[in-house]
C-alpha cells in the first residue's frame, strides 16, 4: 500500500512538474563531478565558481588570440584557455597563406581583385554552401585585417610576392616570412603578453554552463590537463560575466568524431592537424544548444604520404611532378583510377574508397617529370625515404606489387596519348578537368620515381553556426544564445564544401576580432 | 599469491615495488634514502655516500658519461642543484617555471650548442616551443623529444 501510494504521489509529481523540471531532476545530483553523462537538459549553476572574467576564451589558435587582444583592449577581463602544452593550435603550424582581397601588394603588382570577386571565388568552391552574409564579411575585411596584423601585430609578409592558391581567379594571397602562422601567432601572444593576458596551457574546458534564462554563464575546465589524459587535471570553474567565445578550433585528428561525420575517414587516414585537434566541444556545443553544421564537409589532402608526418614534403612530388607531369595509379590493378588534375576532394575520395576495400595508391614520375621540382626537394624526399627511384618500370611494379602487364599497358597508353598529340595542347583521355599543362612529357626517362599516396585530413569546413556578429546560434530559436560568441574552424558555414587555400586564416582573424569585441560589449550579468 | 609471485619472479611487479618516494632536501650521493635497499648503482661502483655532489663528473667522462644514464633531475640534484633553486622556496610548484632553467643555461649558448643538429636546430624552431624548455625536458620522468609531435627528427633528448 504505502509502496504504491508513494510510487503514485511521485508519478504525480513527475506529472505535474516533469515538463518543466525533468531535465533539471536528472542532474541535480552529480553537480561539481563532471561533465554530464549524455546530452541532457543541465541548466544546474555551480555551487561557487572559482574564478571570475568578463570574457572566457576557449582555444589560443587565431580566432581566440585575435578575440582575447580585441576585448582586452576594450577593457575587459580576459582569460584564454588552452588544453595542449603550447599554445597556437593549428594555426601556429600552418602555412602562413593568407588571402586578401584589393590589397595595396595587388595593386603594386599591378593585379586587379575585389571584395565580390573573392566571395564569388570562395562560392563556387564551396558549391554554394557558404553563408553569403558572412562570406561577404570576410572578404570585404580582408584587406584591413592583413594590414592590421602589419601595423598593429608587426607581422611580416614576402614584400613582392602573392600566392595564387587552387580556386582563387587571380594571386590574391600573403605570405608570411617564414612561411608559417607563426610569423601571426608569435606576435599575437606577445602583443597579448603585453596587455596581461597569458593563455592558461594545460587547461582543458570540459563544460559550458548554459543557465535556465537560457545564457551562457562560464565554465568547467580540468587545470594541469595532460593531453589526453581525460581524467588529468584538476576540476574548476570559471564565471564568464560578459562572455564566452568558443575558438577551439577543428576535429581532424578526432577519429570517433569525424566517422561519424564521414564514414570514409577511419584510422587509416592520417591529419596535417596537431594532435591536440578533438572533437570534445563540438559535442559540448551540441550539448548545450548549438547548431552544428555541415560538419561532414572535411577537407582531405589527396597529396600526402604515409612515409612521412602531417603535411610533409610528399605533397610537392604527388602534385607538381607525378600529378601535373606523371600519373596516379592504383598498384593493386596497375591502372590509373582518377583524373589527376581534377580538385582535392574528387582525388582524396577516390583514393579513399579505394583504401578501404583495400587498394594502395601511389603517384608516378619519369626524371623530366621531376626535373621541374624546386631544387634540393627531391634529395630531401630519396633521403627520407618518401620517393623512391628505379631504373625500369618492371622494378616499379615489383617494389609495389603491381600486376606487371596491366602497369605497362597503363603507360604505354598515357604515352601514347601525349605522344598523339599536339606538343602545345597535350591531350589525355583521363586527365579532361583543365588544359594539361604545357611541357608533358611522355613517362619515358629512367629513373621512375614513386611516392605512396595516404590523403590526410586537413580542415573541417563545418562547426558553429553563427551570424555576423559571431555569435553562436540556438538550434531550436535560430536566435543568438546569449553570452555564446564563436569563431574560427570550430565554426561553419563560411567555406561550405570546400575551403580554399589561404581563406580559414582571415575567417579567423575576421570573425575572432568580431567575437572578442562584441563579447566585450555585452551586458554582464550577475 | 600465487599470480603475484610468478609475476614478482619475472621482474613484472618490480617497478611498482621499486617507484622511489621523492624526498626533498636528501643530497644526492644517498641513494638509500629515497630507493631503499634497491641496488641503483652498478656492481663495484664506488661508495658514494661520502663523496661531493658535483664530483661525479671528474670520473664520468666521455664514454662512461651520465648523460642519458640517469634522470636529468639527479644529474642536477648530484651536480648540487637543490629543489629551491628550480622550484622557489616553500612546497615545490608543479612544474619549474623556464626562467629558472635559463638562469644557468642561456639560451643563446644552448641555440649555439645544437646548431649543428641533424636536420633543424632544436633551440631555435619557428614556433617559439624552444622557450618552453618543459616540453621536452623533464626531471623526475624520462625526456622525450617533443617536435617528434609532427616531425622525424631523431634527436637525443637529455
Ligand atoms: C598544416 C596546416 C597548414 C595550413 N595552412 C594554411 C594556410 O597556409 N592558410 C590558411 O588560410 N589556412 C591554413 N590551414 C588552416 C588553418 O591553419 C586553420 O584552419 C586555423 O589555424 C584554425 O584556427 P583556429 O584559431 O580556429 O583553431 P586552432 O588554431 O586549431 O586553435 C584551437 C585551439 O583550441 C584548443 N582546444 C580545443 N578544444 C579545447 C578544449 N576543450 N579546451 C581548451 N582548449 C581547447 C586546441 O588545442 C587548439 O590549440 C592549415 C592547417 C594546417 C593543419
Amino acid at each position: 500500500m504505502s509502496d504504491e501510494k508513494s510510487g503514485l504521489s511521485r508519478r504525480g509529481f513527475l506529472g505535474a512538474g516533469g515538463a518543466i523540471m525533468g531535465g533539471l531532476a536528472l542532474t541535480q545530483l552529480p553537480l561539481d563531478g563532471a561533465a554530464p553523462k549524455g546530452a541532457v537538459v543541465d541548466s544546474t549553476l555551480p555551487r561557487k565558481w572559482d574564478e571570475t572574467f568578463d570574457v572566457v576564451i576557449v582555444g589560443s589558435g587565431f580566432a581566440g588570440l585575435a578575440a582575447a587582444y580585441e576585448a582586452r583592449k576594450a577593457g575587459a577581463s580576459v582569460v584564454v584557455l588552452e588544453k595542449m602544452p603550447t599554445p597556437g593550435g593549428n594555426s601556429i603550424i600552418n602555412g602562413g597563406i593568407v588571402s586578401a582581397a584589393g590589397s595595396p601588394l595587388q595593386a603594386k603588382m599591378g593585379i586587379k581583385d575585389s571584395p565580390e570577386l573573392m566571395a564569388k571565388d570562395m562560392m563556387v568552391a564551396g558549391l554554394g554552401l557558404n553563408h553569403p552574409g558572412l562570406v561577404k564579411l570576410i572578404s570585404e575585411k580582408s584587406t584591413e585585417t592583413v594590414l592590421w596584423t602589419i601595423s598593429e601585430l608587426g607581422v611580416k609578409y614576402l614584400d613582392n610576392e602573392l600566392v595564387q592558391e587552387g580556386g582563387h581567379t587571380v594571386k590574391r594571397s600573403y605570405k608570411t616570412y617564414n612561411s608559417s602562422g607563426s610569423a601571426i601567432v608569435l606576435p599575437q601572444l606577445a602583443k597579448l603578453k603585453a596587455l596581461g593576458v597569458e593563455p592558461r596551457l594545460e587547461t582543458f574546458v570540459t563544460k559550458i554552463y548554459r543557465d535556465k534564462d537560457g545564457r551562457v554563464k562560464g565554465l568547467q575546465v580540468r587545470e594541469g590537463y595532460e593531453f589526453p589524459k581525460a581524467d588529468s587535471g584538476k576540476l574548476k570553474t570559471i564565471r564568464a560575466r560578459k562572455g564566452v567565445v568558443l575558438a577551439h578550433g577543428g576535429f581532424g585528428q578526432d577519429v570517433a568524431y569525424r566517422m561519424i561525420q564521414d564514414p570514409k575517414l577511419t584510422a587509416k587516414v592520417e591529419s596535417t592537424n596537431q594532435p591536440g585537434a578533438t572533437a570534445e566541444m563540438w559535442r559540448e556545443a551540441s550539448r548545450i544548444g548549438c547548431n552544428i553544421i555541415q560538419g561532414d564537409w572535411i577537407q582531405v589532402g589527396p597529396w600526402a604520404s604515409p612515409d612521412e608526418k602531417g603535411f610533409g614534403l610528399a605533397p610537392h612530388f604527388a602534385q607538381e611532378a607525378a600529378s601535373m607531369y606523371g600519373i596516379w595509379v592504383d598498384a593493386t590493378t596497375g591502372k590509373r583510377f582518377i583524373d589527376e588534375l581534377a580538385n582535392r576532394k574528387i582525388r582524396a575520395d577516390a583514393i579513399m574508397m579505394l583504401m578501404n576495400q583495400g587498394h594502395k595508391c601511389i603517384a608516378f614520375a619519369d626524371a623530366k617529370a621531376v626535373s621541374r621540382l624546386t631544387p634540393g626537394v627531391m634529395d630531401k624526399l630519396q633521403k627520407s625515404g618518401v620517393v623512391k627511384a628505379f631504373n625500369s618500370l618492371e622494378a616499379v611494379a615489383d617494389a609495389y606489387g603491381m600486376p606487371k602487364a596491366a602497369f605497362l599497358e597503363t603507360v604505354a597508353k598515357y604515352n601514347t596519348n601525349i605522344r598523339n598529340s599536339d606538343p602545345k595542347d597535350p591531350k589525355d583521355d583521363i586527365k579532361v578537368s583543365t588544359k594539361l599543362p604545357q611541357g608533358t612529357l611522355p613517362l619515358e626517362t629512367a629513373p621512375f620515381y614513386v611516392s605512396r599516396l595516404l590523403p590526410k585530413v586537413h580542415h573541417c569546413m563545418g562547426g558553429i553556426y553563427t551570424n555576423t556578429e559571431a555569435q553562436a546560434m540556438d538550434v531550436s530559436t535560430d536566435k543568438p544564445i546569449e553570452g555564446l560568441y564563436a569563431a574560427g574552424e570550430a565554426t561553419g558555414g563560411v567555406h561550405g564544401a570546400v575551403r580554399l587555400g589561404s581563406c580559414a586564416v582571415i575567417d579567423c582573424l575576421v570573425m575572432g576580432r568580431a567575437a572578442g569585441s562584441n563579447a566585450a560589449k555585452a551586458k554582464a550579468w550577475g | 599469491m600465487k599470480v603475484a609471485a610468478i609475476l614478482l619472479s619475472l621482474g613484472m611487479l618490480l617497478p611498482l615495488a621499486a617507484a622511489p618516494k621523492r624526498l626533498a632536501g636528501v643530497p644526492a650521493t644517498q641513494c638509500a634514502a629515497c630507493h631503499g635497499k634497491e641496488k641503483v648503482l652498478p656492481a663495484g661502483h664506488e661508495d658514494i655516500r661520502k663523496a661531493k655532489s658535483g664530483s661525479c663528473a671528474t670520473c664520468h667522462t666521455g664514454e662512461t658519461s651520465l648523460r642519458a644514464r640517469l634522470p636529468l633531475g639527479h644529474r642536477h640534484a648530484l651536480a648540487g642543484v637543490t629543489c629551491q633553486d628550480c622550484h622557489g622556496k616553500g612546497k615545490p610548484a608543479a612544474k619549474a617555471r623556464p626562467e629558472a632553467c635559463v638562469a644557468c643555461h642561456a639560451m643563446d649558448a644552448l641555440v649555439a650548442k645544437t646548431a649543428q643538429a641533424k636536420d633543424h636546430n632544436p633551440h631555435a624552431d619557428q614556433h617559439g616551443y624552444a622557450a618552453n624548455c618543459n616540453l621536452c625536458h623533464h626531471q623526475h620522468k624520462p625526456s622525450k623529444n617533443h617536435c617528434l609531435t609532427c616531425h622525424s627528427y631523431n634527436w637525443p633528448v637529455p
